[in-house]
């Protein structure tokens, strides 16, 4: 079973274009991406291609990969997925056949969770499309994917105070929203 | 001040997140000193708590097979670059035809029995470059896809047979020839990859049986190597066993495009 403290010894092979290996850090980390893009896209599709995307590019790009660990291949990936996102957003902007409300339907949340609950959580998640694309990848990658300012400020490029400003503006901004929608359940 | 704020923003998410008492009591009892903080605080415990998106496996299992096939590309890609770097590419035509002449010449002046009888041989015999040598013959011989899989298949089941071989006789574990077999599996499946499916069919039943046959000789080979053998031997079993999995999946694909 692969673990992700071996994704030093991964990347390595992956750079020999070693099939075994780079299937493994798709198994690895295919979670953590699919995650990232489907708050960014809302779309299970969507997500699933653009995801597929992330993983064909990481095997074109692999031996430019200057990853340390499981962190920094992780930034990496997330800096993939994010151009993947901005090119899809592109795409669609060109397309733009269908009102944001209608093209977003959220698909994971199991039946078992309660209707309101359901419509808040659907509420929220509409709401961080919203957002501009900076706050959107603070608020997805610190609060959803759990990562630390100094790992979100080395995906976006930018330091980690920045990162804090981008943080309480996107929140301010979401609260905005969320109000102005009538959200006073969040 | 602006700064103080989002500073102070980020402490307490980091105390809430971090699971404290004290930042949740404040946040939920007595918005502080701060309260233009509190309904931001609630809202990011509100993101955290969203579910988090769960895959589903054949996405999964199609993404790694696309990883697996573009992975066979580039490797083969960055093999004929090594061959043939810059200047050299335009010839590279003229180089293979000097190559086939020069071993059809061979062939004859030494022989076709010598051919025949080096079939069986095992890398230390005197007659094993003989084998190597008219494999690459055939190869350059096929023009066609089908073809070349036939031939990469059979050449990745006679290495396991070399590598048993080697085993029975001297319990050695040669890690080139391992390597070689894989290396042949690999290009057989990328060409398999690349057929239609009324052609693919019978050579990918063959390399679902080849791979499954590799996973199990290779398995009971386990317990006649030594330690420092037994690591590659282990990731050799992982991959054919992954090049099973691989397959089957493809043989499902095709078969529900049929």
């Amino acid at each position: 079973m692969p673990k992700k403290s071996d994704t030093l010894t991964l990347v390595e092979r992956a750079k020999r274009y070693e099939h075994q290996a780079l299937a493994k850090l798709c198994e690895l980390y295919y979670r953590d991406v699919y995650s990232y893009i489907y708050y960014r896209v809302s779309n299970v599709q969507d997500a699933e291609d653009l995801t597929n995307d992330v993983f064909l590019k990481m095997v074109e790009a692999i031996r430019s990969c200057r990853s340390r660990g499981e962190k920094s291949f992780l930034a990496w990936l997330f800096r993939i997925a994010n151009n993947s996102v901005v090119d899809h957003h592109r795409r669609q902007a060109v397309r733009n056949h269908l009102p944001l409300d209608e093209r977003y339907l959220p698909a994971h949340v199991g039946p078992e969770v309660p209707v309101e609950i359901r419509l808040t959580q659907e509420r929220l998640q509409q709401a961080i499309l919203k957002l501009t694309g900076e706050q959107q990848q603070v608020i997805i990658l610190r609060f959803i994917e759990g990562l630390s300012n100094a790992e979100t400020a080395q995906i976006l490029g930018k330091s980690e105070g920045a990162i804090k400003s981008l943080q309480h503006r996107g929140l301010a901004s979401l609260r905005r929203i969320l109000k102005g929608e009538g959200g006073d359940s969040l | 001040m602006k700064e103080d704020l989002d500073n102070v923003l980020d402490e307490r998410l980091t105390q809430l997140f971090a699971g404290d008492k004290e930042a949740e009591e404040s946040l939920t009892q007595h918005p502080d000193d701060l309260p233009q903080l509190e309904p931001l605080l609630r809202l990011a415990r509100e993101i955290k708590a969203l579910p988090c998106p769960e895959p589903h496996p054949r996405a999964l299992r199609a993404t790694q097979t696309r990883v697996r096939e573009a992975a066979i590309l580039k490797k083969e890609e960055a093999r004929r670059g090594g061959l043939f770097p810059g200047w050299l590419a335009g010839q590279r035509v003229s180089l293979a035809f000097t190559q086939v002449l020069a071993v059809i010449i061979a062939v004859g002046l030494i022989g076709f029995g010598t051919v025949a009888a080096s079939a069986d041989s095992l890398p230390h015999n005197p007659l094993y470059p003989v084998k190597r040598t008219t494999e690459r013959v055939q190869l350059l011989l096929t023009f066609s896809p089908g073809g070349k899989a036939q031939l990469h298949l059979s050449f990745a089941e006679r290495r396991l047979n070399e590598i048993m071989g080697l085993m029975s006789c001297c319990q050695s574990l040669d890690d080139a020839i391992l390597r070689s077999m894989l290396e042949e599996t690999d290009l057989a499946i990328k060409m398999i990859c690349t057929l239609p499916m009324p052609e693919a069919e019978p050579l990918l039943n063959k390399a679902i049986e080849l791979t499954a046959h590799q996973h199990t000789c290779l398995s009971q080979m386990k317990g006649e190597v030594s330690s420092e053998e037994w690591c590659i031997l282990d990731e050799a079993i992982a991959a054919c066993r992954c090049n099973e999995q691989m397959l089957e999946g493809e043989y499902e694909l095709l078969n529900g495009s049929k």
